[in-house]
């Protein structure tokens, strides 16, 4: 599938790595409302990658507190950069497949960088 | 908030929508936070408390407590730092970051104060123990002052950054 990767076509799971990706762990309170998801979405987008091995959850404390942290494994890491590139391969062939038609038969209604990453 | 119903159904989005909500959410993550208030008293503190010791190991000629002064100052910091780091709800990577130039060069007048503050003391009462206290003392300081500075600073970029 062109280096895609299925796991990660879904935008919720695919926001919720991205971000894990740029730090080392986050909080999951953090990560919900980044996402902008209820507790149960996020709950079961983290269940879905950890089970894929994308993602780890750490329970612990913070005084009396239960704290939920989430971070990417190395996995995880390496899949996204994968599927980014992939990703970034498409753009630029919808983009290049774009501006050709566009340059080909006039500009009428050409979508640059929109095509179906599915 | 997105319902779980509302969720399943937006599945559908384009390489381009996929790579512009990868990049904001990375760079979400990676926006420095600004340490909480008791992180730059904390490292004053720790830094004083460690140069005491050493002065005092000078002094009474205990020169095998240094190494350990030097791991428990290692050890406070590391705790202060982790602590610190998650207090945001986001710990982040350990990247390389580029110090501003004024924050590097209140960092150089935090070391040329505490050297003077070190001779000062000493050429006033000729005890390593006094001098190198007040070293500490001056150098905890100052410390606090550059990481209140630098706090500063990040609170303006996150705030010109939300704007």
């Amino acid at each position: 599938m062109n280096g895609l990767d299925p796991i990660l076509h879904q935008p919720t799971r695919l926001t919720v790595l991205a971000f894990l990706s740029g730090c080392q762990e986050a909080e999951f309170s953090v990560v919900r409302d980044y996402c902008q998801v209820s507790d149960s979405v996020l709950s079961k987008t983290a269940a879905g990658l950890e089970t894929a091995g994308y993602l780890r959850v750490r329970k612990g404390y913070v005084g009396k507190r239960p704290r939920t942290w989430l971070s990417a494994t190395r996995q995880g890491r390496t899949l996204l950069t994968a599927h980014l590139a992939a990703l970034q391969q498409l753009a630029a062939a919808a983009e290049a497949a774009g501006s050709a038609s566009g340059s080909g038969a006039g500009s009428d209604g050409s979508e640059s960088g929109s095509g179906d990453a599915g | 908030m997105v319902d779980d119903q509302q969720h399943e159904q937006s599945e559908e989005f384009t390489p381009a929508q996929a790579l512009e909500l990868a990049r904001r959410a990375r760079a979400a993550a990676r926006r420095p936070a600004p340490m909480p208030w008791w992180y730059g008293p904390g490292v004053g503190a720790a830094l004083a408390g460690y140069c005491a010791a050493i002065g005092q190991s000078f002094e009474r000629q205990a020169q095998w407590l240094i190494p350990l002064c030097v791991a428990a100052l290692v050890a406070v910091l590391a705790a202060i730092v982790r602590v610190a780091t998650r207090s945001s709800g986001v710990a982040a990577r350990l990247e390389r970051t580029k110090l501003p130039p004024n924050v590097l060069r209140a960092l150089g007048l935090t070391v040329l104060l505490a050297v003077l503050a070190w001779f000062g003391t000493w050429l006033a009462t000729g005890e390593q123990g006094w001098s190198m206290a007040v070293a500490g003392a001056v150098a905890g300081l100052a410390v606090w002052g550059v990481i209140a500075m630098a706090n500063r600073e990040i609170k303006e970029q996150s705030m010109s950054s939300e704007r």
